[in-house]
């Protein structure tokens, strides 16, 4: 989870994180990827071709997109005209991940692609399986539960809130429960990863008809400026600060007991 | 050479300060005929590649009136000139300045094609942000390095190469989690004392061993580590307070001394 203690925590609820970079379109990429594949093969030496579909006003057009992933399917990069990105599916704390990302950002900068970053995102996703006396709304902070009606058994309730905070945009989405078949958010494209505990738990409730939901915390940072690893690793740090205090804001006291 | 265009010995007279080396072409190209001065010096610069004259656009003395003609807005003197001379100088413009825009063509691609062939240094933000980490951990526990090597389970040289921000190091997976767990601890220690743990870490626990013991561990426990630390941080605040805490803690401070830097230095 977000806070910095996560590898502590007992029962951790974080399912998904991924650090992205919205770039301007860089459609000579295809050029950087050997250089890239032999910077980055000693932590991910697998690697997927795939192509993404960008829906940019006209017809479709599909573009290159390549994935690298680590040998047991923990961490991945996906990389392709237009972002830059790491998903990981197993999290030690924020250190980890940021030394991870950094990495990244360094394979990057000595390719020395020159690309203009439009933005900068975190994102995790925290999934609730509750306990066998417990609903999922129990997880979340009370003022995002939303409305009860007697009588009624509720089968969704998603909740959406944007805050702006020291510059940076972030989307909090919550759900308890979760819409009916829905493990991860519903705009949320994840890489075929392994799968951590708690979303297999997900999983196993869902086809057993049982309620889950989810924390979704984005923070998005317009950085507007030509790719800088150090400035850029700077601003993840800041992201995931702010990050982890609306997550902290989001999860109830009784979620923040069972989790930890 | 100098970027002085030079004359003979009457001309140095003239203008000692400017004509004080010479090429001999030029110096020939002054003092002799006209053509054949203009010539030679015309040959002399074809085989000059750096060569002075690119500031000085051409020269011409008469030998007649042994006036230098330097046709250099800077440099103007102001001699009289006939026609041949002009035409002749006008030849030698032409060259010097054709000879002056292929050295300056051959310097520029030189100077251009420097920075694609020299790579450029680029930052290593996963090492100075990995030394960061140690670092932290290092101000937290301040062990000796064998010691913080031992923790971290890594040998002494390694944990040198792993402080080094110029080494661009892919941690093995072992190591990453090591370090998140080190470091979470590290934390955890900060967060309940400002002393460094190394001046409590060998001291017996309840259980037997130390905590430098348990950190040692091919596993470390976090529970059983924190655990310690609670442990440690009630022995600690058991103790007598010495002298010096006790004068702190009434608000007394120590003068500075004479030898004292100021408290901006």
């Amino acid at each position: 989870m977000n806070a910095a203690t996560l590898g502590t925590w007992r029962k951790p609820p974080l399912a998904y994180v991924v650090a992205e970079l919205i770039i301007s379109p860089y459609y000579s990429m295809a050029n950087a990827v050997p250089g890239l594949q032999d910077r980055l093969r000693a932590v991910y030496p697998r690697t997927v071709e795939a192509q993404e579909i960008v829906i940019d006003g006209g017809k479709p057009s599909a573009q290159p997109l390549w994935q690298l992933m680590s040998a047991d399917l923990k961490h991945g990069i996906q990389f392709g005209t237009r972002a830059i990105a790491l998903h990981a599916t197993d999290y030690l704390d924020s250190g980890d991940f940021l030394t991870r990302w950094a990495e990244v950002l360094d394979a990057f900068a000595q390719a020395d692609l020159g690309a203009f970053v439009e933005r900068a995102g975190l994102r995790y996703v925290d999934l609730i399986v509750p306990t066998e006396e417990r609903s999922p709304a129990d997880y979340l902070e009370p003022r995002l539960r939303g409305i009860t009606l007697e009588g009624a058994v509720p089968t969704g309730s998603m909740s959406v809130s944007t805050f702006q905070l020291e510059g940076a945009t972030i989307n909090l989405r919550s759900a308890a429960p979760s819409p009916q078949g829905i493990v991860l958010p519903p705009n949320f494209n994840a890489m075929p990863l392994e799968k951590p505990r708690v979303m297999l738990d997900a999983e196993e409730c869902v086809k057993a008809q049982k309620p889950i939901g989810f924390i979704d915390t984005d923070c998005i940072n317009d950085v507007q400026s030509v790719f800088d690893a150090e400035r850029l690793l700077g601003a993840f740090g800041e992201m995931q600060r702010l990050t982890s205090r609306v997550f902290k804001a989001a999860a109830s006291d009784a979620a923040k007991e069972e989790w930890t | 050479m100098s970027n002085r265009i030079a004359a003979g010995r009457l001309h140095r007279d003239l203008r000692p300060s400017l004509f004080d080396k010479t090429a001999d072409e030029l110096i020939e190209a002054v003092e002799n005929p006209y053509s054949s001065g203009v010539s030679a010096a015309v040959g002399g610069l074809s085989n000059v590649e750096t060569s002075p004259f690119s500031i000085l656009a051409g020269c011409r003395a008469t030998a007649a009136t042994g006036k230098v003609v330097v046709l250099n807005a800077a440099y103007y003197t102001g001699g009289g000139v006939d026609g041949d001379i002009l035409e002749s100088l006008g030849r030698l413009k032409a060259q010097m300045s054709q000879l002056r825009d292929q050295t300056y063509c051959i310097r520029a691609t030189q100077a251009l094609s420097r920075p694609a062939t020299v790579p450029r240094p680029t930052e290593i933000v996963a090492a100075k942000l990995r030394v960061r980490r140690i670092s932290e951990i290092q101000a937290s526990f301040g062990f000796p390095m064998a010691v913080l090597a031992d923790v971290l389970a890594i040998s002494r040289q390694a944990l040198y190469k792993w402080l080094d921000a110029s080494k661009d190091i892919t941690l093995q997976e072992s190591s990453r989690k090591r370090l998140a767990v080190v470091e979470r601890l590290a934390k955890a220690w900060r967060q309940r004392c400002r002393t460094p743990l190394n001046s409590a870490a060998y001291g017996p626990l309840a259980g037997g061993g130390t905590v430098l013991d348990l950190l040692k561990g091919a596993e470390i426990v976090e529970t059983v580590v924190t655990a310690a630390f609670e442990e440690l941080i009630r022995s600690v605040s058991g103790k007598p307070k010495s002298l010096g805490r006790k004068l702190a803690d009434a608000g007394f401070t120590r003068l500075p001394s004479a030898r004292s830097l100021p408290s901006d230095e």
